[in-house]
């Protein structure tokens, strides 16, 4: 029987990690450098991450040791500030870098990871713990895991996981395809898909504020519940990502991964206890549920929108199609708006209102969940015009200033009974303070400790994209007037109308 | 003022004082502050302490943990004199829109007016939140109206680090324990980087068999004698082994503080020694390798014990372990 260990103070100290070696394949990207090594090394300087931590990079330009800890090290200053890189930390934390150049195709750089893998089990003692981080083009996803089958890599002394990045597919059948592939490797268990939405600490505390507490979950459920809206808006375009977003769009980028599983933890049902199948379970039962549009449903249901230019404060700001590396009559969404529904016995008939865009106003994520009004208004002719709003609002904000706001009607001081909407706030800053975690750090470790809770499962994948995928075809088929916003706006026209159609308006975040 | 001072004016003071701070507001920023408080922090200080440096500890640990800060500064003498004085510190958070302040309620009184100051303190501490105390020093943690106080409180912390007799200092806060008082100690808290860097090793799940061939733990330390927090570390090690017949040994270095720990096993031995600047050199047999351990502010120990909510078992044992270190 194995000892436990005697120190252990789970008051005081994180629960631990065990030793492993990540390998990151596109270890010289954009991805490793602005995430995955800020975050690495923002764990090491936590003391989070196991002593005997390695990373093992690899990709196809030619470099030594050095000159790739050298790389990592001047990305620091810029996407880690504030963390020391020119003292003992950074050198006893990147003196566990080691780099493989090679070409993802040859099976010889698979050999060559083996042998360094052999090696750092023996000098770092990780027990032949690896973690496989496939930090490159989602097109090169299968031929990563088909070498690290052929050379025997995925199996060893310790656990071997496999972590990837959306996209997962780009419909049903190429996320079912992919995973076939990676599951001829790896089994599910041991494959992490990461939504770093997932990993955010306001997403996370949904569950939290749901589930723990007594007084609201009564309320969770299409009895009480008018309409939900969820929001993810960016007040920037797509920046230098013109060419990959021309490719996938607000709906395939945003909806079908973030805000689908935004909207699964809203809408799950309670797990008996908080272990990752149960979580996954339930998030996925609650996907499975959503209807599935028909294709003369759309129109009603799914509204495309596309940036043009504008001008924002002092500033030009470019249309879509001026961006670099977009072509000029692109057709791709910029903004996305869908009406879903689930079809369950708590969410029946409740419209599940989801939108995302860029260049809208402000960058804000929130879920509203707008509750249906009193039976019978007794103060109705004082309170006449709310502007389609219900009174009652429970908001989840959860990027900037995470918290959650409760909107009700109040007495305005004075004679009469007139009524205000007013607002009861908590704000996490006020209770606990300023500490903010990184989505990434959070993933990476819960990866490293075998925790897949806040990964997506296959059924997950499989189950968003049933859901945007009759978009995406009536979407393909048809010509829209784009662009139909105005950079710096809330989006198209017809998104309002969609809401209006049911009485609804998108509220202002 | 003295004579008028009452839980209502204090109370009355602070809506005042909140209502002038939100006249201030703009037309942009209509609520530009937001006014925060997770919990009550009564520190109880003597009058001479510098208050600045106070508040600015207090201001500090405020940003992860928002309270109701309540400083009670002790003056000499037998005058019934109570007068008090309301503050805010406020901090814009990063990437935020409204500015988060927490309220300071600042009160002078003399040690003989103490008594009649907690149904007061009782009165203004932050309601259905916990009660926090800090006692800044010995003499104010033996005072009859601090051990009432304990008795509204979830946490009494002290730094035995300032008690200028160790052992009195462990064996008082160990029969307080027993007692059932909430005592915390801020050099406990101080070598809590040390215990985690033990514990790290030992996940290794086979370096767990060590533990059973235990034959010394040395803590090397500054200053002539043995600080509470070396009783603590040693008192730690033998209290989670679970059995004292280990030998403990201190030895005085040049430093601060903790210096290092080596456990000794039959055929094994853990070094852990501070190296240059905050980082710690670690030896596992011939395996190296260097990690941080900063030393950190008082605000900062101050912070991880507010974090630290309900009873604490492992400080428990390992506070009686040190006290029976001390006494031998």
């Amino acid at each position: 029987m194995e000892l436990g260990n005697p120190f252990q103070d789970s008051l005081r100290f994180e629960s631990r990690t065990l030793p492993c070696a990540s390998v990151i394949f596109g270890a010289t990207g954009d991805l490793t450098r602005r995430k995955l090594v800020p975050a690495l090394y923002r764990l090491a300087c936590e003391r989070r991450l196991p002593p005997g931590f390695a990373l093992l990079g690899t990709s196809r330009t030619p470099l030594t040791d050095d000159q790739f800890r050298e790389k990592l090290r001047a990305a620091i200053p810029e996407f880690a500030p504030g963390l020391p890189v020119d003292g003992d930390m950074w050198r006893s934390f990147s003196s566990a870098f080691f780099y493989i150049p090679g070409d993802l195709k040859d099976p010889a750089t698979y050999q060559r990871l083996a042998a360094k893998l052999s090696e750092i089990e023996t000098r770092f003692e990780t027990g032949g713990n690896v973690l496989f981080y496939l930090a490159t083009q989602p097109s090169q996803y299968e031929t990563a895991a088909d070498g690290i089958g052929a050379a025997g890599l995925a199996r060893g002394n310790g656990w071997r996981r496999l972590v990837i990045e959306k996209p997962f597919g780009h419909d049903v059948s190429s996320a079912r395809e992919l995973n076939a592939r990676l599951q001829r490797i790896f089994p599910e268990s041991e494959i992490y898909r990461i939504d770093h939405y997932l990993g955010k600490e306001t997403v996370q505390n949904i569950l939290a504020f749901r589930f723990a507490n007594g007084i609201f979950e009564p309320l969770w459920n299409r009895r009480y519940v008018n309409h939900v809206q969820i929001t993810a808006a960016e007040a920037i375009g797509v920046e230098n990502r013109g060419a990959y977003y021309q490719e996938a769009g607000a709906l395939s980028d945003m909806i079908q991964n973030h805000l689908l599983q935004i909207m699964a933890t809203i809408g799950m049902e309670p797990t008996p206890v908080y272990v990752a199948d149960a979580v996954r379970d339930e998030r996925a039962k609650l996907l499975r549920s959503i209807r599935i549009m028909k294709p003369d449903e759309v129109a009603l249901n799914a509204v495309a929108g596309q940036y043009g230019p504008a001008r924002i404060g002092d500033s030009e700001v470019p249309g879509f199609r001026q961006e670099p590396g977009v072509r000029p009559d692109s057709r791709t969404e910029t903004y996305a708006a869908v009406t879903l529904f689930v079809d369950n016995w708590r969410w029946a008939g409740v419209p599940f209102c989801l939108r995302t865009g860029k260049r809208l106003p402000r960058r804000v994520t929130d879920i509203a969940i707008h509750y249906s009004g009193a039976p019978h208004a007794p103060f109705a002719e004082s309170n006449a015009d709310n502007n389609g709003a219900t009174p009652n609002l429970l908001i989840i904000r959860i990027q900037p200033e995470e918290g959650i706001s409760m909107r009700f009607l109040s007495k305005e001081p004075g004679g009469g009974m007139r009524l205000r909407p007013v607002s009861m706030d908590f704000n996490y800053g006020a209770s606990f303070g300023s500490q903010e975690a990184s989505a990434y750090e959070t993933l990476l470790l819960d990866a490293m400790r075998g925790d897949p809770t806040l990964y997506i499962r296959q059924d997950a994948v499989e189950a968003s994209w049933a859901v945007v995928q009759p978009i995406l075809e009536v979407w393909r088929n048809q010509s829209f007037g784009f662009p139909n916003y105005s950079a710096g706006t809330w989006g198209p026209a017809a998104a309002d109308e969609m809401l209006a159609r049911r009485g609804h308006v998108w509220r202002s975040p | 003022m003295p004579a008028a001072l009452s839980a209502d004016s204090i109370l009355a003071g602070l809506e005042d004082f909140w209502a002038s701070l939100g006249g201030q507001k703009t037309a942009s920023e209509p609520h530009a502050l937001l006014r925060a408080s997770a919990m009550t922090l009564i520190v109880i200080a003597e009058e001479a302490e510098d208050p600045a440096a106070i508040a600015e500890t207090i201001g500090e640990v405020m940003h992860d943990h928002p309270n109701r800060a309540i400083v009670v500064r002790l003056r000499p003498g037998t005058e019934t004199l109570i007068e008090h004085r309301i503050t805010a510190h406020c901090w814009m958070p990063f990437g935020g829109r409204r500015q988060i302040c927490c309220e300071q309620v600042e009160i002078t009184a003399s040690g003989a007016s103490l008594p009649g100051l907690l149904p007061i303190l009782t009165a203004i501490a932050a309601p259905d939140l916990p009660v926090v105390v800090w006692c800044r020093g010995a003499r104010i943690y033996h005072l009859p109206a601090v051990g009432a106080l304990a008795g509204i409180s979830h946490k009494l912390i002290v730094d035995s680090t300032g008690f200028a007799d160790v052992r009195a200092a462990l064996e008082d806060l160990a029969a307080d324990a027993k007692r059932g008082r909430p005592v915390a100690d801020l050099s406990w808290t101080r070598i809590t980087r040390w215990r985690e860097i033990v514990a790290h090793i030992f996940d290794h799940p086979g370096r767990r068999e060590f533990v059973r061939d235990m034959r010394q733990v040395k803590v090397f330390h500054a200053g002539d004698a043995p600080p509470a927090s070396a009783y603590y570390l040693a008192g730690w090690v033998l209290a989670s082994i679970g059995h004292d017949d280990v030998a403990a040994r201190f030895e005085s270095v040049a430093g601060a503080g903790i210096e290092g720990i080596v456990l000794d096993f039959d055929s094994h031995l853990v070094s852990i020694r501070r190296a240059q600047g905050g980082s710690v050199r670690i030896d596992i047999d011939s395996l190296a390798g260097c990690t941080v351990a900063p030393r950190l502010t008082e605000a900062e120990l101050l912070g991880n014990e507010l974090a630290i909510s309900g009873k604490d078992a492992v400080f428990q044992r390992s506070l009686e372990m040190a006290a029976r270190l001390a006494r031998r």
